[in-house]
């Protein structure tokens, strides 16, 4: 199953067709403006994705095209992509400023050097030498360059919320945010269920090469749907929380590890609403006071086989649909 | 900046690495050794025999390898300017750009092999020496630069590194042959220039023509194999 986009009025920006690249399979997907984030393992083919969309590498088969042209064959496109990869390469200069430098001149960008860094808050990189930088340290330098940018068609991040020592999340996102007003089309991918739903905007899951499932990623409930949700609820008298709760017909589990974390009490029940509601409702009818409570993700096996089993419960509603009609038809 | 200029930066910041220093000493250090042991076998004919012997038989390829893997980062031409391409340059552009300059160091490479092969495996009182490190400096440079085209093109086909070594095993096997087989390969042509007398009707001139036209072929493939 291909997933289209979440509106197919919009311009195709970013259309990709019939892809074959590493575990991507006949892999398909038309983004128009706006942020999509596919979720799933590397295992899965997302570092791939992103090379073959910036024109890093050629698919087996496929084709890729921002703007109807195709990234590996068009400097000019590609100058107009921003783009950080799972491995990153840097300029092999004497410092990590002149690496940025060139970086810069190359795309045409007018901002120096210190600007780049100090904007991304990389200013104790810009001495160094760029052969000593780790790998996450490569993908930071290569982030500074890519923020840049300004008004990109397409900005394509692999794990924009990860790998990236000495540049702050909210840094990404408030770089992703004005793209986003500048209407560019921002295609990111992650093996995290929590960074996806920090990104917000539309997810996709990603298994066995292809898209299968759409998420609505500011919605934690989402990912798992009719699993059992789970909140995390900070208050400085656990126990009589807890005490509270243990009755609770809402409530099927309660976690309290008071060794790791002393304040936080895990709420578990099977709707996420009536789970809060529970909780609010504890804690003023108690006078308990609660510090913070937020929902927590299922990991990411958990969102596969919640897609697996809404997958077979497609298939056997299908199944039932076009066969059991028929049973009872049968004379006795 | 260009696509070219970048192409071009780049080699030079992967030449400037302790790695190429080091391989030009062990390069002088066996050029020395081979003039200086022809010269100590028998002196008649020693520049002729260190030349195409040591010098230009097997390190000057052996440099052009090193070299040019090098500066290809140990990888194909294309991924050797990947990260020139991802930043919108034109790969073949900057292809094109390290391959100059790669030739340009290879020139000088071979240009300094000859001379200090002339200069260990003749005495300065030999009156041809001046002739001789003439002739050679030019040689040497234009066999530089033709090795630095035959393993760029090298790097640009098949996976990795590869295409490179089966350049070198290609010119070392056919390139020694005798007739047109060997003409596709610099080794045939740098023999020819160096103690090979021309056959009837064939100069010095046509031979560094061709072996300038082979070089000339070798990078116009090698880039051509980079998608833009």
């Amino acid at each position: 199953m291909n997933a289209a986009a979440a509106n197919d009025d919009d311009a195709s920006r970013l259309v990709v067709e019939r892809l074959r690249a590493g575990p991507l399979s006949n892999f398909g997907m038309r983004l128009g403006p706006g942020l999509h984030v596919v979720l799933g393992r590397e295992s899965e083919g997302t570092r791939e994705l992103v090379s073959v969309v910036v024109g890093s590498s050629a698919p087996r088969s496929g084709t890729v095209r921002i703007a109807g042209r195709d990234p590996r064959r068009s400097p000019d496109l590609r100058r107009r992509v921003a783009v950080l990869c799972a491995e990153e390469l840097v300029f092999p200069s004497k410092t990590v400023r002149e690496a940025v430098q060139v970086g810069l001149e190359a795309r045409g960008i007018a901002a120096s050097a210190e600007q780049a860094l100090a904007a991304a808050r990389l200013q104790s990189f810009g001495s160094r030498n760029p052969r000593t930088l780790s790998g996450g340290e490569r993908r930071s330098v290569a982030a500074a360059i890519a923020f840049c940018i300004e008004k990109p068609l397409v900005a394509a991040l692999h794990e924009p919320l990860a790998y990236l020592p000495g540049i702050p999340p909210s840094e990404v996102t408030a770089r992703i945010a004005r793209w986003l007003e500048q209407g560019a089309c921002v295609l990111c991918t992650t093996s995290s269920p929590r960074a996806a739903h920090a990104l917000g905007g539309v997810a996709w899951l990603l298994d066995h090469g292809q898209l299968v499932r759409r998420i609505a990623a500011a919605d934690a409930e989402s990912f798992a749907p009719k699993s059992a949700a789970m909140l995390r609820v900070r208050t400085p008298t656990p126990r009589e929380l807890v005490a509270r709760l243990a009755d609770h017909p809402e409530v099927s589990a309660l976690i309290l590890d008071e060794g790791r974390e002393p304040n936080e009490v895990g709420v578990k029940g099977p709707d996420p609403a009536a789970l809060a509601l529970a909780v609010c409702q504890a804690a003023l009818d108690n006078r308990i006071t609660i510090t913070a409570i937020h929902p927590v993700l299922p990991a990411l096996d958990v969102t596969y086989a919640a897609s697996a089993g809404e997958l077979r419960g497609a298939f056997d509603a299908a199944y039932r649909a076009a066969f059991e009609p028929h049973r009872e038809e049968r004379p006795a | 900046m260009s696509s070219l200029g970048l192409g071009a930066r780049l080699c030079v910041a992967r030449l400037r690495s302790r790695r190429f220093a080091v391989g030009g000493a062990l390069a002088a250090f066996a050029i020395a050794f081979g003039a200086l042991l022809e010269r100590s076998t028998a002196e008649v004919g020693a520049a002729d025999r260190a030349l195409s012997g040591a010098a230009f038989g097997i390190v000057l390829p052996l440099a052009a390898l090193f070299t040019v893997d090098l500066v290809c980062d140990g990888g194909r031409l294309d991924t050797a300017v990947e990260l020139l391409a991802r930043a919108g340059a034109n790969r073949r552009a900057a292809g094109l750009g390290v391959l100059g300059v790669a030739a340009l160091a290879l020139a000088l490479v071979g240009l300094f092999t000859g001379t200090l092969t002339i200069l260990l495996a003749r005495s300065f009182s030999d009156p041809d020496l001046l002739r001789d490190l003439l002739a050679t400096s030019w040689i040497g440079a234009l066999s530089g630069a033709a090795y630095a085209a035959w393993f760029v093109l090298g790097s640009a086909v098949g996976r990795g590194p590869r295409g490179r070594f089966w350049a070198l095993a290609l010119d070392w096997l056919l390139g020694s042959l005798a007739g047109p087989v060997a003409e596709p390969f610099p080794r045939a042509h740098v023999r020819g220039l160096l103690t090979a007398p021309p056959p009837p009707g064939f100069s010095i001139a046509l031979a560094a023509l061709l072996l300038v036209g082979c070089a000339l072929a070798y990078s116009l493939l090698s880039v051509g194999r980079c998608p833009p």
